[in-house]
């Protein structure tokens, strides 16, 4: 509707984003085939995380296991 | 109650056993909308003549609901598979007519992957203006009045708090609905031992336009902190726990229009899992009914 098209004109998504990096960085470690041990250990430890660090500290080892699982059944890679 | 009784629908799968299903609630005119994720057929192949009939049977009738899956509403970089993915809603809304647009809270396209299952973000002011420029983006696509699915995913307890919140501060931007599904709803119940009242007072109920019923699975905690995982599989019948959640929502919820029942297509096989689906399609039918009197 005409109210919510006052997309911006150039493109909004810039290169940099601390977001962007930290989705790369977790999608590609979700999908690595790693335990979730491994993983949980990796986020707590890999300067990419480093931003995030308050956030990841609340992951529950249950869902960071549901996530792999996801990430193995749905997942498509480009 | 008060208000209209919402219409009953169905998330219309594009397979055998889901046309098995549900025939005869087709052909008995008990199937009062439909949901199509309509970006979920392979590129280049189209639906098969009896699910384009529906679709076009219930366009027709204003009673055809959009539901997307693929779009990762809170990526924060813009694909190209993004940018093609609103290009192909484009055209589908242009040539179809829909009431309304849905699609997932979470994101599922970074790094290496293209799509997948949508995955909870921080909630910060960065995810929060990503979302609300994707949700104008869906909306100029679309053309209609657009709205999210609450996430059954959470990485933890936070996530399961604040979800309702975000949701409604990204939704605001697009005067937009919220998609409350109850079986997702059951699932951080299940998982993080919120009571059901607290969690569904922390979403905007007077924004909820439709609720999705589906049933799910559960899988073994890895860690011994719960008895087990309840995962959103929508490959079984539909729990009492979601029900009775489905006669509080409508209670609290004072502008429902859709109830939409959903399971994945391939997991109803044998007659005795169609049967259970319709009487699953019945007891909401009740529900419905003694709501509403």
């Amino acid at each position: 509707m005409s109210e919510y098209s006052a997309l911006p004109e150039q493109s909004p998504r810039p290169e940099q984003s601390e977001l962007g990096d930290y989705q790369d960085a977790l999608l590609e470690l979700l999908a690595s085939g790693i335990s979730q041990e491994g993983i949980l250990q990796t986020l707590k430890s890999d300067p990419r995380f480093a931003d995030y660090q308050e956030y990841i500290k609340e992951f529950d080892p249950d869902m960071v296991a549901v996530a792999c699982e996801l990430m193995e059944k749905w997942a498509k890679r480009r | 109650m008060n208000g209209k009784m919402p219409k009953l629908g169905l998330s219309l799968m594009p397979t055998e056993d889901f046309q098995s299903a549900t025939d005869e609630l087709f052909q008995a005119g008990r199937v009062a909308a439909i949901e199509w994720s309509f970006d979920t057929l392979s590129k280049g192949t189209v639906a098969e003549p009896w699910c384009n009939d529906l679709l076009n049977r219930f366009s027709s009738a204003n009673a055809l609901l959009g539901h997307g899956v693929n779009l990762s509403l809170l990526s924060a970089r813009l694909s190209k598979r993004q940018e093609d993915w609103l290009a192909s809603a484009r055209e589908e809304f242009a040539n179809r007519k829909y009431v309304h647009a849905s699609e997932h809270f979470g994101f599922s396209d970074a790094g290496p992957i293209a799509h997948g299952a949508p995955l909870a973000v921080p909630m910060n002011a960065e995810s929060l203006c990503k979302g609300k420029e994707m949700l104008k983006r869906y909306a100029d696509a679309t053309q209609c009045p657009v709205g999210l699915e609450n996430l059954a995913f959470a990485f933890g307890l936070e996530d399961v708090k604040r979800q309702g919140d975000f949701i409604d501060q990204l939704i605001s931007e697009v005067d937009g609905f919220l998609l409350l599904d109850l079986h997702n709803i059951y699932c951080q119940l299940a998982n993080f031992g919120v009571p059901a009242l607290e969690l569904l007072n922390s979403y905007p109920l007077s924004k909820v336009r439709e609720l999705h019923l589906s049933g799910g699975s559960w899988s073994q905690s890895v860690s011994g902190k719960r008895v087990a995982v309840r995962r959103d599989t929508h490959d079984d019948a539909v729990p009492q726990e979601v029900f009775d959640l489905a006669a509080l929502a409508l209670k609290l919820c004072p502008n429902i229009e859709f109830v939409i029942l959903e399971r994945l297509g391939y997991t109803m096989m044998e007659p005795d899992m169609q049967r259970e689906f319709r009487d699953d399609f019945g007891t909401m039918e009740e529900i419905l009914e003694f709501s509403y009197v």
